[in-house]
């Protein structure tokens, strides 16, 4: 079975190379970008990943605006969105839809509960692209 | 004051903590996840040395080093967060504005960097020690900085400084940038005339000769009994 590919985005850079560097000894690819240009212009030339591991907030473009973005260039890549905000307010401003986010996980997360939902938000892509091939 | 001047200032202090509070923990939030992040790349790499990869000590070092950076800027988080609440635990004392406005600076760096603005500071050396409300006046440069800071583009600086003004003390905060026109007055801009006010403070604005807009407090002792009408 080919390696998941997971794009980690996130402005804190230390966090986001060693979340990288343990999801790969986990068995993901995994890219690290540090900001959302980088991390669209990434999606944009590479037509990767399966699953992107986005924070919520960061300077100049936003989570929920490079989510937009993501969604709207390529709706079955799926987004986690990471956020170090209290309890209840990512979801209340995510809404439930969540934007098309497959959720929400809140920092610090578990790495067994982050691998838990990356493995879920990789089956739904892979049942969304089945759907497609169907139709 | 009044009645609702006063209900006014205590909603808009509220929400000044709240905001500070809101951005610190989230900051800390960050801090934890590295170190959780960090701690939990030694367990993994202890157990690969187990499975018969190799030690790499010097790896280790590292990542060690990254955990007590982390430790080390989280307790700096705390120290300031925790001067900042004690400020309130007397509504006068005696205060060095320089102590208070560092703090402040320091809570407020987040912001700015969100927004990519260069907040400094630059105080002058020897400035007086004054009788004052610590808590309300770094309330009131918050309601000078916090509209300014939604208002300026980014790659704009904001410089607080701090010096001495005939016995006084000059706080002079100075935006370098381009500020968009605000659609109104701020709550934070209404109220700060009345804050003042309390402070026994004066407040000037002009545009300076590089086009930068400069606003400066100028603040000294207060009575006690000069509190009595608020």
């Amino acid at each position: 079975m080919a390696q998941v590919k997971v794009l980690i985005v996130d402005d804190e850079i230390e966090f986001a190379n060693t979340l990288a560097e343990r999801l790969n000894i986990r068995g993901f690819e995994t890219t690290a970008c540090f900001c959302t240009e980088d991390a669209l212009a990434l999606i944009h030339a590479k037509d990767f990943p399966d699953v992107v591991l986005l924070d919520l907030k960061m300077p100049r473009m936003d989570g929920m605006e490079a989510l937009n973005e993501i969604k709207k260039y390529n709706p079955f890549i799926e987004v986690i969105l990471l956020t170090g905000h209290g309890a209840g307010l990512p979801l209340a401003s995510v809404g439930n839809n969540k934007h098309g986010a497959f959720d929400c996980v809140m920092k610090p997360a578990d790495i067994n509960e982050l691998t838990a939902k990356i493995n879920q938000a990789m089956a739904r892509r892979q049942a969304n692209l089945n759907k497609g091939d169907d139709e | 004051m009044t009645p609702r001047s006063k209900e006014r200032l205590r909603e808009l202090q509220l929400a000044f903590v709240g905001k500070l509070m809101a951005s610190l923990s989230h900051e800390f939030k960050n801090h934890l996840a590295i170190i959780r992040e960090s701690s939990g790349l030694i367990e993994d790499l202890l157990l690969l040395e187990e499975q018969g990869q190799t030690s790499d000590r010097e790896r280790y070092k590292k990542i060690i080093s990254v955990i007590g950076e982390r430790v080390a800027q989280a307790a700096e988080m705390c120290r300031f967060l925790s001067g900042f609440a004690h400020r309130m635990d007397q509504p006068l004392s005696s205060l060095s504005v320089t102590d208070v406005l560092q703090e402040e600076i320091y809570l407020l760096h987040r912001f700015a960097r969100q927004k990519q603005v260069d907040l400094v500071s630059s105080f002058a050396e020897n400035v007086p020690a004054i009788f004052n409300d610590p808590a309300l006046l770094q309330f009131a440069v918050f309601c000078i900085v916090w509209p300014a800071l939604q208002g300026l583009e980014k790659d704009s600086r904001i410089e607080i400084a701090v010096g001495r003004q005939n016995g006084a003390v000059e706080i002079v905060v100075n935006l370098e940038g381009t500020r968009k026109e605000p659609e109104g007055t701020s709550p934070w801009e209404e109220l700060l005339p009345e804050v003042l006010h309390m402070l026994g403070a004066a407040f000037s604005r002009r545009i300076g000769a590089d086009g930068n807009e400069v606003m400066a407090v100028t603040i000294s002792s207060i009575k006690p009994s000069d509190l009595s009408d608020t």
